[in-house]
């Protein structure tokens, strides 16, 4: 007699969602730099400031902060995204 | 990971900056998340005991694959 | 039985079942219980609630826990259909947003769920309180605790190295359940102190790290032996985490005794730690941390492990022979809130 057993998993996967298009360049661009608040990430987001404005010609770059690393980012930051042309989100999962 | 996933939705390119010890979580939050192939830049572990060098010798590989991935949308070699 | 709509697979005998799930990393290592039709049917009568139900929603992966999917883990977890409930009210805590369920089962920190069970469902599934109560003994703790850490591999994703990145973990991911002594308490039960009404069921449930055991079999004196609980608190958050939230105290018969003979109450347990398991940022320099001592406010810098005397959960709970003690650190500080939910039976 055989076993019929049910899968343990979820199974109500959503839709794969396309990302957003990419820009043709950064010059003259407002990047948002979203730091999440673990030690040093300043500093190499400082460093990552100066080089897309001094190598990719970013004009404006935005820094936003994460209050609290382990949550997703709260809507009074994420709001700051809107203004963004990119962001990049460091460090960590 | 979660975040760049957040300002796409929201309709503005974006990436983030992972250190290599993170990639399995990172892709799986993506997976999750329904973006199974979304690119990020990949750094060495750790960021919070690193000297002064070498946070910008990171800086500079970040944006190296940024730049990349927001301009192109190619996937990191590694990733 | 119609209505189940997860995949199904028919296989051979338990043996091959076990080979396929351990394969596709949906246990925890151990043997599982075939989650066969029938016997998902059971659990999932036993909760009064359509397959499709959502008891929870995962907010930051976006992933509804269905009543089909938590039956289907609990009978491999090994849960008779009576545990159901608590399984059910455990889900519903942790998934109200001051737990922060993603925050504390994603982390390098690697905690558990640590549940506390009071109300008269204790005495009705055969939950333990006593003798060994942090680990095993009866079926109901074992396989409650089990079901919520499979529920989190294969609905959530919490595999190790990939949505769980625990770096050590703690053995409590197997299972951490307990209930409280409620009978041989001479204080209200946590969930009452915590605003159930007397005579409900409850679990209480905070993302715990492992618990340190402690003992003082030499004093009679309350203050001294609370103490002892306290000092092991500031080592925790020396050693380990310094951010103030929940601890659990786990206070055994004999010590209980001694404590109420002199008069103190729950709350006196409660102020006192408060007052006492405080560290000054100049302590780390004496646990190897001293690369620390002069950021933030300086060397001077205080710090508290309770944001206030509510913030301790003193819970009555262990054999009735023996001075040993436990404390439950938080996984990181308040960033993840002990949570108390009614257990709703049918």
């Amino acid at each position: 007699m055989t076993l019929r057993v049910l899968d343990p998993t979820f199974d109500g996967g959503q839709a794969t969602q396309a990302t957003v298009s990419r820009l043709p360049s950064l010059a003259g661009r407002t990047v948002g730099l979203l730091d999440n608040g673990k030690l040093n990430v300043d500093i190499l987001l400082d460093h990552v400031e100066t080089l897309l404005r001094s190598q990719h010609g970013v004009s404006t770059v935005v820094r936003l902060h994460k209050p609290d690393a382990s949550r997703p980012v709260p809507e009074d930051v994420a709001k700051g995204f809107a203004a963004c042309d990119a962001v990049i989100s460091a460090v960590g999962d | 990971m979660h975040d760049a996933l957040t300002a796409e939705k929201a309709g503005v390119v974006a990436t983030a900056i992972i250190t290599d010890r993170f990639v399995p979580t990172a892709k799986a939050m993506a997976t999750v998340q329904g973006m199974s192939d979304y690119p990020f830049a990949v750094i060495r572990h750790p960021i919070a005991s690193n000297t002064e060098q070498t946070l910008r010798e990171k800086a500079e590989e970040a944006v190296r694959q940024c730049v990349e991935i927001l301009l192109q949308g190619e996937p990191h070699a590694d990733a | 039985m119609t209505q189940l709509r997860s995949p199904s697979y028919d296989l051979a005998d338990i043996v091959a079942v076990n080979d396929l799930y351990h394969r596709r990393g949906w246990t925890d290592g151990l043997p599982i219980l075939p989650p066969t039709e029938e016997l998902v049917q059971a659990c999932l009568d036993a909760t009064g609630l359509a397959p499709s139900a959502v008891i929870g929603v995962e907010s930051v992966r976006q992933r509804p826990i269905t009543a089909e999917k938590v039956a289907i883990n609990a009978v491999m977890a090994g849960c008779l259909p009576a545990y159901m409930p608590v399984v059910v009210a455990v889900i519903k805590a942790i998934c109200q947003p001051e737990f922060n369920l993603h925050g504390s089962t994603a982390s390098t920190g690697g905690s558990a769920q640590f549940i506390v069970v009071n109300g008269p469902i204790r005495q009705r599934i055969g939950l333990n309180a006593t003798h060994n109560v942090l680990a095993n003994h009866s079926r109901a703790n074992a396989c409650i605790g089990r079901a919520i850490r499979l529920i989190l591999i294969n609905v959530l994703g919490c595999l190790p190295g990939q949505l769980d990145r625990s770096t050590l973990g703690h053995p409590g991911k197997f299972s951490f359940c307990i209930a409280e002594d409620e009978e041989d308490s001479p204080w209200t039960p946590l969930a009452q102190q915590r605003g159930i009404s007397a005579g409900m069921s409850a679990v209480t449930v905070m993302a715990g790290e492992s618990p340190h055991q402690t003992m003082n079999e030499w004093t009679r004196d309350p203050e001294e032996i609370v103490e002892t609980f306290a000092a092991e608190i500031r080592h925790n958050m020396l050693t380990y985490s310094i951010w103030a939230g929940n601890y659990a105290l786990i206070v055994p018969k004999q010590l209980r005794d001694l404590i109420a003979t002199a008069g103190w109450q729950r709350r006196d347990i409660q102020e006192y730690v408060y007052r006492s398991a405080r560290v000054v940022r100049r302590d780390w320099a004496t646990v190897g941390k001293k690369q620390i001592v002069n950021l933030g406010k300086g060397a001077d810098q205080r710090f508290s492990a309770l944001r206030s005397p509510d913030d301790l959960l003193v819970i009555a709970a262990g054999g009735p022979a023996g001075g040993f003690g436990a404390i439950i650190p938080p996984w990181l500080g308040s960033r993840s809130q002990a949570v108390t939910q009614i257990i709703e039976t049918l």
